[in-house]
C-alpha cells in the first residue's frame, strides 16, 4: 500500500483539532492583537516523524559525548575555553527553560490549529534542550580536571551580577502579550540571534579543542529551525489585520535591541576573550547571520507588510563593534565575584585584537597589561580597586553600564517613583519607559551588598571552592597560587553602590 | 565619527539569497554533491563544522536524488536531524524541501 503524502496527512491531522470548551480560558496576559484562526505551520509537523527525528538527533548526540568521554577530549580542549563554558552554559540553558514555558503559553493563549502543532513541537524542543545542555555541563563537570563552578552553575549564573542578564534577556519568553512572545523569542531571538550562537560559535569551540559542545549546539540548531518557522507563520498571520502591524513593529523594535544587548555581549565575549583560536570576527558574524540573513533577506523584504526593520539597527551596528570588549574588560576587572576563571591576555591575543579591531590595544590594552600584573596574589591588588566607581548595572539589559565603550558609556541616570536607576543606554532608556513597571521589581545588584566586604560577598554568595577558602574565580589559570578569601579579606575592599546618593 | 561598518551600507537592502546550514555527515556530503550538481550557482562554505548553502531565489532538496546518492531512501525528517539553520522560507511538501527568497510562497498564500 503506498504511504499516503504529508500534504493529505497533514491536512487531515489538523481536523482533529480541540477547543477550549471544557474551561473558560483565563489567561494570565491578555493579547493586544487581533489573531486571525488561519495561520501555516511550514514544516508540517506530525508527531510520528518528529519522534522518529529527534530519537536520531539524540542517539548522534549521545553517541558523540560517550566518544568524548572515551577520547578524554574535555582535556585537549583549551582550559580558557572551558572555564568560559562555566558562564555561558547556564546562560543558554536559561535561554531553554524560559522557553519551555514561552511555548506552553503560546499553545495556551493562541487558538490558531495549525500554528499551535507548530508550538507543541516546539515546547517538546525546548525540553530536550535543556536536558542537553544538562548533559553538556555534567559532561564537562565529571571530565574537565577543573570542574568547580559547573556544580553550582545555574544558582551561580542566577547570582551574578552579568549573570542576570540571561534572566532579563530570556524572561520576556513567557511574559507579557503572547504574540509578543513569539516576537521575542520566535523571530527575535530564534531567527536572528541562535545563528551566531549557536550555528557560528560551534566553529570557535572546534577551533578550542571541544567537539562535545559543537555537536550539541548543532543538533540544538537543528530544532531552532523549526522555531524560526513557528515566528514566520505567527507573524504572516497576525499581519493579515492591519491594526496589528504598528503593535508588531515596537515589539520587533523593543525585542531586537533588547536581544541584541545580551546576545552580542555574551556571543562577542565568549567567541573571542574565552577563545585561544579565533576563527572569525564576531563583527563579521554579526554582520553575515544578523544584517545580511535576517534583516537583508527576512526584514527588509516584509515593507508590502507595513512591517519595517527595527530604526534601531545603526545603533546596534555602533554599538557591535565595542560592547563585548568592554563587556569583557567589565568581566574581568569584577573578577572576584565570578565563579569562573579569567586568565590574562597573551601578547598573540594582542596582536590578533588589533588586527581585528585596529585602535584595539591603545583602548583596551592598558587594562589588559594592569590585569596581567595583578594576577597573582602577591600583587596585593585587584582591578576593582583601580575603578574611580563601580559601574552600576542596567535597569533593563542588566549590562554594566559600560556600553558601548567603557571609556565613553552612554548610561544615563533617573529618578523614577522616587528611585534612582540607571540605564546602559538610549536604547534601554526607550524601553523602560514604554512600560516600567516590568523593570522595576529588582534591585540593582549592588544594593543588597552596600557597605559589605567583598569577601563577605564572595562567601554570601557561594563562590567558594569545598575547601572553603579557595575562591572559584581567579585570574589566572595557574594551579600552584589560588586567590583566597583572606587574600581578598585582607584588600578591606567595601562595596559602594554606585547609586546610592 | 568611525568608517561605517560593512553593515551600516547593506542595511535598508532586501536580498534575494536564501541559505540553509547542514552539519557535518553523510546526508551533508551528500547534499553538497547534489548541490554542485544541480545548482551550480549555490555558494558553499565550509565552516570545519557546518557547511553554509548559499543561493539567489530557490534551494530546493529532493530527497529521492538525495537517496540515489546516499545509497539508501532518505525521507524529509530524516534529512532534517542534518539541518541546522536555515534563511529564507521553507516549504516541505512529500518528499522536497525548498527554501524560497519569495516573503510569501505559493503556500502560504490564501
Amino acid at each position: 500500500m503506498a504511504t499516503p503524502k504529508l500534504e493529505e496527512v497533514h491536512d487531515k491531522s489538523k481536523r482533529y483539532d480541540w477547543g477550549f470548551d471544557y474551561a473558560i480560558p483565563d489567561p494570565r496576559y491578555k493579547t493586544r492583537y487581533l489573531i486571525p484562526p488561519k495561520g501555516k505551520d511550514p514544516f508540517r509537523v506530525l508527531i510520528r516523524d518528529y519522534m522518529a527525528m529527534e530519537s536520531e538527533k539524540d542517539a548522534r548526540v549521545f553517541g558523540a559525548l560517550d566518544a568524548d568521554v572515551r577520547y578524554k577530549t574535555a582535556d585537549f580542549s583549551e582550559p580558557r575555553w572551558v572555564e568560559g563554558m562555566k558562564f555561558a552554559v547556564p546562560a543558554f540553558t536559561d535561554a531553554e527553560y524560559q522557553a519551555v514555558k514561552g511555548a506552553g503559553f503560546l499553545i495556551s493563549c493562541v487558538q490558531n490549529q495549525e500554528l499551535r502543532q507548530g508550538y507543541a513541537g516546539q515546547m517538546l524542543d525546548e525540553v530536550r534542550h535543556t536536558q542537553l545542555e544538562t548533559s553538556l555541563r555534567r559532561y564537562y563537570l565529571k571530565n574537565y580536571h577543573d570542574p568547580a563552578g559547573f556544580d553550582i552553575g545555574q544558582r551561580a549564573l542566577g547570582n551574578h551580577p552579568v549573570g542576570t542578564m540571561a534572566r532579563a534577556s530570556f524572561q520576556p519568553f513567557n511574559t507579557g502579550d503572547p504574540i509578543e512572545v513569539a516576537i521575542c523569542l520566535n523571530v527575535v531571538l530564534e531567527t536572528a540571534y541562535t545563528n551566531p550562537l549557536v550555528v557560528a560559535l560551534p566553529q570557535v569551540a572546534v577551533a578550542n579543542g571541544d567537539r562535545a559542545l559543537a555537536t550539541t549546539f548543532l543538533s540544538i540548531q537543528s530544532d531552532e529551525s523549526r522555531h524560526m518557522a513557528n515566528g514566520y507563520g505567527t507573524l504572516m498571520c497576525c499581519v493579515q489585520e492591519a491594526d496589528n502591524v504598528p503593535f508588531l513593529n515596537e515589539a520587533l523594535e523593543r525585542h531586537f535591541w533588547h536581544q541584541h544587548m545580551s546576545m552580542d555581549t555574551l556571543v562577542g565575549v565568549v567567541s573571542e576573550y574565552y577563545s585561544v583560536h579565533r576563527p572569525w570576527v564576531y563583527q563579521d558574524v554579526w554582520e553575515e547571520w544578523v544584517v545580511d540573513d535576517f534583516i537583508g533577506s527576512y526584514m527588509n523584504r516584509l515593507k508590502e507588510f507595513g512591517l519595517r526593520a527595527p530604526s534601531r539597527l545603526p545603533d546596534v551596528a555602533r554599538f557591535v563593534k565595542d560592547m563585548h570588549h568592554s563587556a569583557a574588560l567589565a568581566l574581568a576587572a569584577i573578577w572576584p565575584l565570578n565563579f569562573w576563571r579569567i586568565d590574562p591576555l597573551t601578547e598573540r591575543d594582542y596582536e590578533w585584537f588589533e588586527k581585528a579591531y585596529p585602535g584595539w590595544h591603545a583602548r583596551y590594552g592598558g587594562f589588559w597589561d594592569m590585569y596581567r600584573a595583578m594576577s597573582d596574589p602577591s600583587s596585593g591588588k585587584i582591578p576593582m580597586q583601580t575603578l574611580p566607581a563601580l559601574p552600576p548595572f542596567c535597569q533593563v539589559c542588566h549590562a554594566p553600564c559600560v556600553m558601548p565603550r567603557f571609556d565613553a558609556p552612554e548610561t544615563r541616570v533617573f529618578e523614577h517613583a522616587g528611585k534612582r536607576y540607571a540605564v546602559c543606554s538610549e536604547g534601554c532608556d526607550w524601553i523602560f519607559k514604554l512600560n516600567p513597571t516590568i523593570y522595576t521589581g529588582c534591585a540593582n545588584w549592588w544594593e543588597p551588598w552596600h557597605g559589605m566586604n567583598l569577601a563577605d560577598v564572595i562567601e554570601a554568595l557561594g563562590y567558594v571552592r569545598p575547601d572553603g577558602k579557595t575562591l572559584m574565580a581567579q585570574p589566572h589559570l595557574g594551579a600552584s597560587r589560588m586567590w583566597t578569601l583572606d587574600d581578598i579579606r585582607r584588600l578591606d575592599y567595601i562595596i559602594q553602590d554606585p547609586l546610592r546618593s | 565619527m568611525a568608517e561605517p561598518s560593512r553593515a551600516t551600507r547593506r542595511m535598508t537592502d532586501a536580498r534575494e539569497t536564501v541559505g540553509i546550514s547542514l552539519m557535518g555527515s553523510e546526508e551533508a556530503h551528500a547534499a553538497l554533491a547534489l548541490v554542485r550538481a544541480e545548482m551550480p550557482d549555490a555558494q558553499i562554505t565550509d565552516n570545519d563544522c557546518f557547511y553554509k548553502i548559499e543561493r539567489e531565489g530557490l534551494l530546493e532538496l529532493d530527497m529521492a536524488k538525495l537517496g540515489e546518492l546516499l545509497g539508501r531512501p532518505i525521507t524529509v525528517p530524516e534529512f532534517l536531524v542534518n539541518m541546522s539553520s536555515y534563511y529564507g522560507r521553507i516549504v516541505i511538501n512529500d518528499g522536497i524541501l525548498q527554501i524560497h527568497s519569495d516573503i510569501l510562497p505559493a503556500r502560504f498564500r490564501g
